[in-house]
């Protein structure tokens, strides 16, 4: 049984509209090791939940995935990534007011959801589901309560709870604090962070927030128009950072203790280009400001196994 | 005196059930008291945050503020002057209100999507009765256009053809127009990425040295009002509990409130 | 109008048959109603001109006594159908479009009013609103129509009995258009380019009429076309039943009341081809009216 629990090959999602093919996903090659936590970093328009979608299935028409490779381990899943959903693969969504149905109790779910993929009878998925809310700390003779009757924070709570009940193996979570208050969120990071490294379990967490990446990824991968753009050990990532994108990003960051006060926070100049009007070569060279002809030219590669940038040629 | 003076500034809210329903049901009246005699003065030409988390009353405080919302208690004066004062004319109240302005926290819901960008940029000036005729108006919205990092040609766009942060930088050219002396701020980058969020606080701050502007910045984002308040208030569930310069709220935070806040902003530290 | 062509909605049109027929349908129609005039072969209400000896003819076969051919027959009195059909064409959509336009002007005002001051009025309106609609639309329209006619001195009854069917048609079909742009108006109210244009100093006027208003008119649009076809209809039944339109200025629906004494002694052409046009308007109208409602749904764009 090797590390790798999931790998992308070449993946591309697009979107066949009538001004033409966009392409959301293109050409996104990464691994998923076993127990560990990935993060997709990008801004909107990046990719990063289109990503997520494709590996358990979610891409609706006009959109489908039209090339590539998802291996989940070691099995060819592309053609049918439904079939791992739910079992070994489960979702935390973002918006915890529509994740959960308002007209069933919090435990109709859970008891749901176990026997539609567990071979269990119904005493046990009961029994199960109360464990799982005592997991996610909630009380579970709350297990008949219904979702209105929780704060956003413990229904996200309840939300990781049933993504974990089938006990998978990957759990992707798409921006799953955003909708958060600041102190919440980090009690439900922390629990994420927590339950995962206990089970083993590989989290793939989709933010556009550094600071969430940063507290809770063992890797990082930054997205910018539908292409990987940098990827590796998010320290090391984080705090030298090889993609001038990705060193944009931390410099126009602001920071809560930083030797920043007062200071003009650096700002990359123009914005990501729609998908409909992506440049020739690097999608980032018109903004970058080391960029020089090759960047216009030729769309890089991952290089040094670290960032899809020129630059990388000369270090490698 | 300080240009922007908050005095005990309450604001309850009644979420009662209608009466009938209350004679029926025999429940009490339900008041919410989403501010409570909250004091807080603001220089003119200075930046004051006002920093709490969703419920903090934070939104309440800022229409109250502009004039959206009457306060329950106590009083706002700008400049000496307070816009619940009954006895002001019309036309004082409009000479008030013309020196005030907000901008908005969402981008797609802060302008008329049915309006084309230059007639929302000119419609303070008429309102106002700033400037008089098509062709001095127009000349002013491109004025102000140039002024936020936009072009005279976007005046006859519509703002769906905007990015979330143009669309803001729209917003605060409409701000602008008015020739305001105090902005309120309510959370404007929230919704905006990382970078773009850079670009409009720039935006912002070079604003406010060129213009002389006061802004009262409404933000849960502590990493944020690190570089552009001067003093920061801390607001929890509409009580001001600690209020400091800056740095000193950083450095040498007081309430556990504010401790608390400091430590669960994500932070990208691996110092520590 | 280039951004029109270009834009999705037209794309949408262009891919659809049903919505090109039924449009095509409508405005056939609609043409034909206009130019009567240059269309109709006789003046059907020219009581000069007819001859009591053309009654009764079928469609397309000389008449015994003149030797007259009628493209559809003639009626009891020897007007022509063909014509009669053109002209009572005109005076159904005419009364259909008035009536639809009054509906809507009362009915977004109305909304607008409800949904944006709130307090009393909102309630006071919405009480109105579902009194009336505890009634079916046909009997308010026939007591709008018999007070009126009570009201009217007997010799302006005729003159005004058009009049007089807008008013009962209209009044009776707000109530739709004012629910639909007073829940969207509570919602518009509530965005911040609203807040923006009250702290610029704009009265509630100002701000339902410039604001407001052009942001609820998406889904009226849809109303209004499925309200023509319930209007148009509302008319025929009222005509039908001898409360609408009279026989010296005929609708379709009148029509059909005439023809409807002769259908069993053996003279179906006087139903027949007036119920046709009035079952071809009416179903292009609403299917129509269906196509632009699916199109515009906003949850699909």
């Amino acid at each position: 049984m090797t590390d790798t629990l999931l790998e992308l090959k070449g993946l591309e999602v697009t979107f066949t509209t009538r001004r033409g093919t966009l392409k959301a996903v293109d050409d996104l090659s990464l691994t998923v090791k076993r127990g560990e936590i990935l993060g997709i970093v990008g801004e909107s328009g990046a990719g990063k939940s289109m990503t997520g979608a494709a590996i358990i299935g979610l891409i609706d028409p006009p959109g489908r995935v039209s090339n590539g490779e998802i291996w989940f381990e070691q099995q060819r899943v592309d053609k049918n990534p439904e079939s791992m959903r739910g079992r070994q693969v489960s979702m935390v969504f973002q918006d915890p007011l529509t994740s959960l149905n308002p007209l069933r109790t919090v435990g109709d779910q859970l008891v749901e959801t176990i026997l539609a993929h567990m071979d269990v009878t119904k005493a046990e998925a009961l029994q199960r589901a109360r464990d799982g809310l005592t997991e996610v700390g909630i009380d579970p003779d709350r297990i008949n309560a219904y979702p209105h009757a929780f704060s956003g924070g413990m229904r996200q709570r309840v939300v990781i709870a049933l993504a974990l009940a089938t006990e998978p193996q990957l759990v992707i979570a798409d921006e799953p604090t955003t909708a958060l208050d600041v102190s919440v969120q980090a009690q439900v990071l922390d629990l994420l962070k927590k339950l995962c490294r206990e089970r083993g379990t590989s989290v793939i967490l989709i933010t556009h927030d550094m600071g969430v990446i940063a507290q809770t990824s063992d890797r990082i991968a930054v997205m910018y128009a539908g292409r990987l753009a940098e990827i590796g050990e998010t320290r090391e990532v984080l705090t030298n950072p090889q993609h001038p994108y990705t060193q944009g990003l931390m410099a126009s960051t602001p920071s809560v203790d930083a030797k920043s006060f007062g200071q003009e926070l650096f700002q990359i100049p123009g914005a990501m280009p729609k998908l409909d009007a992506l440049p020739s070569g690097c999608a980032f060279n018109p903004r970058c400001s080391q960029a020089h002809a090759r960047c216009q030219a030729d769309r890089p590669p991952i290089l040094a196994d670290r960032a899809a940038c020129w630059l990388m040629e000369n270090a490698s | 005196m300080s240009f922007v003076v908050a005095r005990d500034l309450s604001r309850t809210f009644n979420l009662s059930d209608p009466w009938i329903v209350r004679k029926l049901t025999m429940r009490p009246k339900r008041l919410l008291k989403a501010v409570d005699a909250v004091n807080f003065e603001i220089e003119r030409g200075t930046t004051y945050a006002l920093v709490g988390e969703s419920g903090s009353g934070k939104s309440t405080i800022a229409n109250m503020v502009v004039g959206l919302l009457a306060p329950s208690a106590g009083s706002i004066t700008i400049d000496g002057q307070n816009l619940g004062d009954a006895s002001m004319s019309r036309q004082e109240q409009q000479r008030l209100r013309r020196r005030i302005q907000m901008v908005f926290q969402s981008p797609y819901a802060s302008l008329n999507p049915r309006w084309r960008v230059g007639d929302i940029l000119s419609e303070p000036m008429r309102a106002f009765k700033l400037i008089d005729g098509a062709t001095a108006q127009r000349k002013r919205v491109a004025q102000l256009l140039e002024q936020v990092g936009l072009s005279d040609s976007d005046a006859s766009k519509f703002p769906h053809e905007f990015s979330g942060g143009q669309r803001q930088r729209i917003s605060i050219a409409r701000a602008l127009a008015s020739q305001p002396e105090v902005i309120i701020c309510d959370e404007p980058t929230s919704a905006l990425d990382v970078s773009v969020q850079a670009q409009v606080l720039n935006l912002l701050k070079s604003l406010q040295k060129e213009f002389g502007l006061t802004y009262l910045f409404i933000t849960h984002d502590l990493a944020v009002v690190s570089t552009m308040a001067n003093k920061i208030g801390v607001l929890n569930q509409g009580v001001l509990v600690e209020e400091q310069d800056t740095e000193d709220l950083f450095t040498t935070p007081r309430e556990d409130y504010t401790k608390m806040l400091l430590s669960s902003a994500p932070k990208i530290d691996f110092d520590s | 109008m280039r951004r029109f062509l270009n834009s999705d909605f037209f794309y949408a049109f262009t891919r659809s048959p049903l919505a090109i027929v039924s449009l095509l349908v409508v405005v056939l129609m609609v043409l034909s109603a206009i130019l009567a005039n240059f269309i109709a072969p006789t003046n059907p209400f020219d009581a000069a001109s007819l001859n009591l000896m053309n009654g009764f003819t079928a469609p397309m076969e000389p008449n015994m006594f003149t030797g007259e051919t009628f493209l559809l027959g003639t009626d009891d009195q020897g007007r022509d159908l063909f014509s009669a059909i053109l002209f009572g064409l005109r005076v159904s959509l005419f009364v259909g479009v008035m009536a639809v336009g009054l509906a809507m002007v009362l009915g977004v005002l109305l909304g607008l009013i409800a949904g944006y001051l709130g307090g009393w009025l909102d309630t006071l309106i919405m009480r109105l609103a579902d009194i009336q609609m505890t009634f079916p639309s046909i009997l308010i329209a026939m007591l709008i129509f018999g007070v009126a006619r009570g009201l009217l001195p007997p010799e302006l009854r005729e003159e005004m009995a058009i009049t007089v069917l807008i008013l009962s048609i209209g009044l009776s079909e707000w109530v739709t258009f004012a629910r639909t742009v007073r829940g969207s108006t509570m919602v518009e109210k509530e965005k911040e380019y609203v807040s923006a244009a009250r702290l610029i100093g704009l009265n509630p006027w100002q701000i339902m009429l410039r604001h407001i208003l052009p942001n609820v008119l998406g889904p009226v649009l849809v109303i209004a076309t499925i309200t023509l076809a319930l209007a148009i209809i509302a008319e025929a039944t009222l005509s039908f039943l001898g409360v609408g339109a009279p026989r010296t200025e005929p609708s379709l629906g009148t029509l059909i009341r005439v023809g409807q004494d002769f259908l069993f002694s053996g003279e179906w052409w006087i139903l027949l081809f007036p119920a046709l046009t009035l079952l071809a308007l009416a179903l292009s109208v609403n299917l129509f009216g269906d196509w632009l409602r699916d199109t515009l749904n906003p949850r699909l764009r």
